[in-house]
């Protein structure tokens, strides 16, 4: 085989090994940013979900409301705002979703001041309910602590042990 | 735990592009990806081939489809077992696996052209396939990993015995100065590895459980808050641990790696930066220390300052001849490299093994030095993900310590072939012939591929699908404790005694419980698992 195919073989060679990189942090990309969408709509959802705390509900005039509402939309996660695991995303599906000490939880908490099998979270006919599964310290609303299950709605904190938390939507 | 206050910031935007992204989607990119890591793979060893012998090597087919079977065969384990896992994890180790096969075939030959016979091609092969197979086994048979914390103490228990064994006379044996090997038949295998991933197990599971004390603040001390006095016991343990090593088995390596490995899991758990400083400041003591001891230290250190003083560059034991020709090569592998096949890399002793880096920067030069360091960013960054989204505190702990180990040996090795730290004997993750390493690294990506996949599963079905295994054993013990409760009563007022064999019938004992409480909901179920359940417990009494 003469020089020249093999040096262009080289260059393919290290082509391919570079295209391998791009694409891998092309699928970063999508991890970081979500997958592509048209692009100015892409760009103002990537500045909503910044870091604002209370969860604007939804930059009012949307044009692509239609298409993708995200006021009126259930909501999607489960959010830790405080307490040792400050920052803990849940993503919301069909499921319950418990909460406790134990390591068979959804989520399990590292707070001592929660209970084995702390408190759940029941999605019912489109809303979220939240209660409390017979816990030592007990679940709370603000001040109000929850006898039986309660509706819940996005930024509503819910308080376990020394662990708040809210639904996002 | 300690997520970093911006953390909130960032991790809506992750998880909630997961939930857009369908299982089928992850998998088809990984598939895509894994197919082009093995194009390259079996084009690095045909190129090895062009530039060393002029043609392509024979058999290159067979290498190709074995390759390729092989990642075939993990990514359907992955598709079965580990729908939602992480899509670029498998590419990545089967690409780094597949550039280190071909580098070291490329050895291979250079030495056989040499008169020195050489087969560590396809014995890293063989390594290769096994390390397969116990990733896929890892991924097939452990569905939670939070089922490794119930082993917390046998996996530490496990991690000293693997590193003891080489010092057991007969069986350990001592190469290179390192005793760090033990021999069995012809074989030799470094235990140490596997104690790697034991000693992360076993530091996520004990700091998961005990980082509250940590936590508390001590003495303030140059603007930083260093914990108190008695709770450094497990870092000084830790360390005493490593310098051990580091006497009894010569190998600073090793004992950098694991005392960085707990250092690390130190600071994830706690989020307090003193146990950096503290640790660092821990090792670079020791190290000194060391080097004023043992001569085998301080020549390292000799030959790393004055590396290019031709009295160390001649001098025969512990001299810089290695680093510097590791130097001489990768100088003369420039931007682009001689081309695969076309160097001289193995001048360099041990160009297989510590060396492949360097004698990949001299075929493949910065450009393919870079691309192969983005590989290693790229998988460490996969796994600090990994453990950002994990569920649980013990994940967490896990997935640091495990991506952890893999970026400091990457660290140390690289570090070390390039004259930036002194020199110590580590396998390049994947790339370095070296069969114990590597099975290891493939376990390793089984744990995080598993881990990655809990961590992403929906909630609903993560509850229903990946807990099967633990359930029933829960409520086996749920059983237990009702069952013991009821004998309890029944003994004391009938003196009624269960042999031990009888069967155990739980529809029979509810049927009996009218008047004994059912479990209270956990409050007796996780009570083992976690050492502050006890004041729990004892709250729930009341």
């Amino acid at each position: 085989m003469s020089e020249f195919t093999v040096l262009v073989l080289r260059l393919a060679f290290f082509v391919l090994l570079w295209l391998f990189v791009f694409l891998i942090a092309g699928v970063l990309r999508q991890d970081l940013f979500g997958p592509r969408r048209s692009r100015n709509r892409a760009s103002k959802r990537g500045r909503r979900s910044g870091p604002s705390p209370a969860p604007a509900p939804g930059p009012a005039p949307q044009p692509a409301a239609a298409s993708h509402p995200p006021a009126a939309s259930p909501p999607h996660s489960l959010v830790i705002t405080s307490g040792a695991m400050q920052g803990m995303v849940i993503a919301l599906g069909t499921g319950p979703i418990t909460l406790g000490r134990s390591n068979d939880n959804t989520v399990v908490l590292d707070d001592d001041f929660a209970s084995g099998h702390h408190a759940r979270f029941v999605p019912s006919g489109g809303r979220w309910y939240v209660e409390d599964l017979g816990s030592t310290n007990g679940t709370f609303i603000g001040e109000q602590r929850l006898s039986s299950p309660v509706p819940i709605s996005p930024g509503t904190a819910v308080t376990v042990g020394h662990t708040t938390m809210e639904l996002r939507s | 735990m300690s997520y970093a206050p911006d953390a909130p910031a960032l991790s809506p935007a992750g998880t909630t592009s997961q939930r857009h992204r369908s299982p089928q989607a992850l998998r088809i990119s990984e598939l895509l990806l894994t197919a082009l890591a093995v194009v390259i793979s079996a084009g690095a060893y045909a190129l090895v081939g062009l530039g060393s012998e002029q043609t392509v090597p024979a058999n290159v087919y067979q290498y190709a489809g074995w390759l390729a079977a092989l990642a075939l065969a993990l990514h359907l384990i992955v598709w079965w077992r580990a729908r939602y896992a992480d899509p670029v994890l498998v590419p990545l180790a089967v690409l780094l696996n597949g550039l280190g096969l071909a580098m070291i075939y490329r050895i291979d030959v250079a030495k056989t052209a040499a008169g020195r016979e050489s087969n560590a091609a396809v014995s890293q092969l063989i390594w290769m396939t096994l390390g397969i197979i116990l990733c896929a086994l890892v991924i097939a048979f452990l569905r939670d990993h939070r089922m490794l914390r119930r082993y917390t103490y046998l996996t530490g228990l496990a991690a000293l015995v693997l590193l003891m064994l080489p010092l057991v006379p007969g069986l350990g044996k001592t190469i290179n100065g390192a005793r760090i090997w033990i021999g069995i038949g012809g074989m030799s295998f470094q235990p140490g590895e596997i104690a790697k991933i034991c000693l992360a197990i076993f530091f996520a599971g004990y700091l998961v459980s005990f980082r509250d004390q940590l936590v508390l603040a001590g003495p303030k001390f140059l603007g930083m808050q260093f914990p108190r006095p008695r709770d450094l016991g497990p870092i000084i343990i830790a360390w005493i641990a490593s310098v051990g090593i580091l006497v009894l088995q010569r190998d600073l390596g090793t004992s950098l790696l694991f005392f960085g490995l707990f250092v690390a899991v130190l600071y994830v758990g706690t989020g307090k930066k003193a146990w950096i400083f503290l640790g660092l400041g821990m090792f670079t003591a020791g190290a000194l220390i060391a080097s004023r001891i043992f001569s085998h230290v301080q020549q390292r250190l000799d030959g790393w300052l004055d590396a290019l003083n031709p009295d160390m560059y001649n001098r025969e034991i512990g001299g810089s001849y290695q680093l510097v020709q590791g130097l001489f090569g990768m100088a003369k592998g420039g931007l682009t490299g001689a081309g695969l096949g076309n160097g001289r890399p193995h001048i360099v002793p041990y160009a297989e093994s510590d060396f492949i880096y360097a004698s990949l920067g001299e075929e493949l030069g910065l450009v393919g030095m870079f691309a192969i360091l983005l590989l290693y960013v790229v998988l460490f960054e996969r796994g600090m993900k990994i453990a950002q989204q994990l569920r649980d505190g013990f994940g967490t702990l896990l997935a640091t310590g495990l991506s952890f180990t893999i970026a400091l040996q990457c660290f140390i090795v690289i570090g070390g072939v390039t004259r930036l730290i002194p020199l110590t004997g580590l396998t390049t993750p994947f790339l370095a012939y070296g069969g114990s390493s590597l099975i290891a690294n493939w376990i390793i990506i089984g744990l995080m591929l598993r881990m990655s996949d809990n961590a992403r599963r929906p909630a609903e079905e993560f509850q229903t699908g990946v807990l099967t295994i633990q359930k029933p054993v829960d409520e086996d013990e749920a059983h237990e404790s009702a069952l013991a409760s009821t004998l309890g009563r029944l003994r004391s007022k009938r003196k009624v005694r269960r042999p031990d064999d009888a069967p155990v019938t739980p529809p029979e004992v509810y049927a009996t419980g009218e008047q004994h409480p059912t479990p209270a909901s956990g409050a007796g179920i996780d009570a083992d698992d976690t050492p502050t359940t006890n004041f729990q417990r004892g709250g729930e009494n009341q």
